[in-house]
């Protein structure tokens, strides 16, 4: 068994008295492996489809979706990843799926992000920057306020890459295999909903006159 | 030229910003080649356009990373709830 299956998910408290999750039992459809599945991965997982949704109530709905979609799919793991990357991979589906039904809010277009990536003439920047002090400039929960709604008008492609990686710092192969893309397209998106990102924080806290 | 040509072997042209702007991915995830790296480092050292873009943008990661700590805490009772969801429908699977 894979030794990282045994390790606690990131920013997790520690359970000392669970012991270690029995992957090839849930893999056997072993309910009591798949519940200790279910108690193991349930925070990260709540975490991830709730920053996704920006509603607590359908992230309840959808992480229940999620691991009776897992149970009832077992049979279609192929063992190419961590079981919890699959698990992850069935929640941020189920998520984007439900926000195709129900987005409360607009996002960015990918004409928009173009406009957002930096502009080269001759290979140098057409523009010239400054150095951000954002710490001063800003107090926390209102530099926090300004960088969550920043990421909430990313597209769905790029904020998932973000949340993967920039937030939940899954590695560069793991948000891969979630979002079903190769590692080349996730290190592309992830520069360019990153530069988007700086683009949209310039007005706050670059330079102010 | 592609970025692939910066990697032929004897390859020594100076990047220009938009070469390193294309490697910063790269770089901080320390997959870049050394060599590549290394010439990296000299231009970022040296431009005084990209030493303020790439600490902007690696800014923006600390900034992103500080909002993502905000806790996200799982209902006391959402584990139970869910365990009792799924105890109604693992039926339907083993059937």
């Amino acid at each position: 068994m894979d030794q990282a299956e045994h390790e606690t998910a990131k920013n997790e408290p520690a359970t000392p008295l669970a012991p270690p999750l029995d992957t090839e039992a849930v893999l056997r459809g072993d309910r009591r492996a798949f519940e200790q599945l279910v108690r193991q991965e349930s925070p990260r997982l709540f975490r991830v489809i709730v920053r996704i949704l920006k509603d607590e109530d359908e992230a309840r709905s959808v992480m229940q979706e999620t691991f009776l979609q897992a149970y009832q799919r077992l049979d279609s793991f192929r063992r190419e990843s961590k079981l919890t990357t699959w698990l992850y991979a069935i929640g941020i589906n189920q998520a984007r799926a439900s926000l195709r039904k129900k987005r409360r809010y607009q996002t960015l277009e990918e004409a928009d992000m173009d406009r957002l990536q930096p502009s080269f003439a001759n290979g140098m920047y057409v523009a010239s920057y400054k150095a951000w002090d954002p710490q001063k400039l800003v107090e926390r929960t209102e530099r926090q306020r300004i960088v969550r709604e920043a990421i909430d008008r990313l597209p769905d492609d790029y904020r998932m890459v973000v949340l993967l990686r920039d937030i939940e710092q899954l590695s560069t192969t793991e948000a891969a295999q979630v979002l079903s893309i190769s590692e080349g397209a996730l290190r592309v998106r992830l520069h360019r909903a990153r530069q988007a990102l700086r683009a949209l924080l310039e007005k706050h806290f670059g330079a102010h006159p | 030229m592609t970025a692939l040509n910066l990697f032929k072997k004897g390859s020594r042209r100076l990047l220009n910003c938009e070469d390193v702007n294309r490697f910063i991915v790269d770089y901080l995830e320390e997959t870049i080649l050394p060599d590549t790296r290394d010439r990296f480092e000299a231009h970022l050292a040296a431009c005084p356009t990209c030493g303020p873009f790439f600490d902007q943008y690696r800014q923006t990661i600390m900034l992103t990373r500080e909002e993502g700590a905000i806790p996200v805490d799982l209902p006391p009772e959402l584990v139970e709830v869910t365990l009792h969801f799924l105890r109604e429908h693992y039926e339907d699977r083993d059937s």
